[in-house]
């Protein structure tokens, strides 16, 4: 997971980091086993992250199972978006488990820095399918041009 | 034994599909995650007691933005083609199988056969 995070520190544009992440995911995803294990119960799942960028605004993608829109807060803070939520996955009613592999809720605390043309203000967030996706407009850059007067 | 077949784009990550099983008196529930999973990128197939669910996302694209231009910074997340078998040790009603896929969240709902549900048995005063 650090892994993924670090080229993206060194980004001249955009930087992420994750200080919740560290907290949820290190811990709790385990190892990156090619058959899924069985969990314990009170496992969380930490939300991955895509990020782009567009010619016209920063792109981020959430993978979200479970998560419906009153759930999710999006804001701004100390020149920062952060995005947070909570999803239960909640277990049949009256049914006992026989066989768990997943995660019982779904945790999302995320923190996103960026460059200065990122207009935090605009940000629009639409969650479909899973997946919420956060568009960051880009401001255009101001071209002044000064006028050389010759002497 | 399962059964892992070759994704239909070569862009798509091979992974087992983590699922929850739970039995009530009436039916089987089995509870799955299926971010950015589409109904019609879902396949389930029940033959006897098998159960086998293929489901595949392609790398979400960054929506609304014209992809050729978007510059991934980070990645997480790709494509990937989910696959699973599973088997049932409780019969189940084939016919009366019910499959939601909300928010990314795949419920399926797997009745009993009749001869599986528990029944009461009524005892007669003599």
């Amino acid at each position: 997971m650090l892994r993924t995070i670090a080229p993206l520190r060194n980004d001249p544009f955009f930087r992420a980091f994750d200080e919740l992440l560290a907290e949820t995911d290190g811990l709790l995803r385990g190892p990156r086993a090619s058959r899924p294990g069985p969990l314990a119960q009170g496992t969380v799942h930490a939300a991955r992250v895509n990020g782009y960028r567009a010619e016209d605004a920063y792109v981020l993608v959430l993978e979200v199972p479970g998560l419906t829109a009153d759930k999710v807060e999006v804001k701004v803070e100390d020149g920062a978006l952060l995005v947070s939520g909570e999803a239960e996955w909640a277990a049949p009613e009256g049914a006992r488990l026989l066989h768990r592999e997943r995660a019982d809720r779904l945790r999302l605390a995320r923190r996103f820095t960026f460059a200065d043309d990122a207009d935090l203000a605009g940000t629009s967030a639409e969650l479909k399918d899973g997946l919420l996706t956060l568009r960051v407009p880009r401001t255009l850059p101001v071209v002044r041009r000064i006028e050389v007067k010759a002497s | 034994m399962a059964t892992v077949q070759t994704p239909s784009s070569p862009d798509l990550r091979t992974a087992l599909l983590p699922v929850d099983l739970y039995e009530g008196d009436e039916a089987l529930v089995l509870l799955a995650s299926l971010p950015g999973v589409r109904a019609e990128d879902l396949d389930i197939q029940l033959e006897a007691d098998r159960l086998t669910l293929t489901a595949e996302r392609h790398e979400p694209s960054p929506h609304g933005a014209d992809e050729t231009v978007a510059t991934p910074l980070f990645r997480e997340l790709g494509g990937v083609r989910w696959t699973r078998q599973v088997r049932l040790r409780t019969p189940v009603d084939a016919d009366q199988v019910q499959a939601k896929l909300e928010h990314g969240l795949l419920r399926l709902t797997l009745p009993k056969a009749p001869q599986a549900r528990p029944r009461t048995i009524q005892v007669k005063a003599g």
